[in-house]
């Protein structure tokens, strides 16, 4: 019987309970928070764009080098080819 | 696309009880439930464009808020399984100080029982926890929560009687410890 109604205090413990308030500061640390996201969204976007840019004229640049280097090997080719010993 | 500051304003005013007080409920600790409400708010101004008005406003913010509870609950748990196997004495006091009970809405004459009661409710699954505390302690009514959680109200039915039948139960077990404590 007493375990029942221990149980059943335990159980209605939170009658009663009240609805609290959030700190009135709160709202301000949201805001702060929100405007800081914008911001480093911000920048990580540009660091983004820069990047992508910088991979991109890595390509180009690697691209240009690798045609020149193709041009210089047939020539160097056709001269080692007319430079026969016999 | 964010909200302009005053409707954010507006809609912070009205929901931001809510939406610490279920927190609160649920991770009985006054931090973790202002953290906990100021993630909530942050995902609703960026998001809000996203809510599809097939359920109601209120019921859409519950959703959100029960689910940062829930992980934040699971990256508490992942952090205390990460003490364990860490360093014991560095980390000893942030193991014991990751749930201190510290529930502002309890009177004060409740206060010990209450712990004992969200200790067991803790203790709960996720489903049967959510169902429970929205039912008992919000007051909920079952279609309510079925909305809410988007399950059938004889599903949400099956889950509040079937926590009441483990919670005293669990209750009950801890009674000798009383007991003896008493003696």
């Amino acid at each position: 019987m007493k375990a029942k109604n221990w149980t059943n205090e335990i159980m209605e413990s939170t009658n009663g309970m009240m609805k609290i308030p959030p700190n009135t500061l709160l709202f301000d640390k949201i805001q702060k928070r929100i405007n800081l996201k914008t911001k480093v969204s911000n920048k990580w976007i540009f660091v983004a764009a820069a990047t992508f840019a910088l991979l991109i004229s890595i390509n180009i640049k690697l691209l240009k080098s690798s045609t020149t280097k193709s041009n210089t090997e047939t020539v160097i080719s056709t001269i080692s080819n007319t430079n026969l010993l016999y | 696309m964010a909200l302009d500051k005053l409707d954010f304003e507006k809609l912070y005013n009205q929901y931001s009880e809510l939406v610490y007080n279920l927190a609160l409920n649920y991770l009985q600790n006054i931090e973790d439930a202002e953290e906990i409400t100021q993630d909530v708010f942050i995902q609703i101004n960026n998001s809000l464009y996203k809510f599809q008005e097939k359920s109601s406003l209120k019921t859409w913010i519950y959703r959100i808020t029960i689910n940062k509870c829930l992980d934040f609950i699971k990256h508490k748990n992942s952090k205390k399984r990460f003490f364990i196997f860490g360093k014991k004495s560095q980390n000893e006091f942030e193991i014991n100080n990751v749930s201190n009970f510290e529930h502002p809405g309890i009177v004060l004459e409740n206060k010990e029982k209450s712990k004992l009661l969200f200790e067991i409710i803790n203790e709960l699954g996720e489903n049967q926890k959510t169902a429970f505390l929205l039912s008992k302690v919000y007051g909920l009514s079952n279609p309510e929560i079925s909305e809410i959680m988007k399950l059938s109200i004889s599903s949400i039915e099956s889950l509040i009687f079937r926590a009441k039948s483990t919670l005293k139960e669990k209750i009950s077990n801890k009674f000798e410890e009383y007991r003896k404590k008493l003696n």
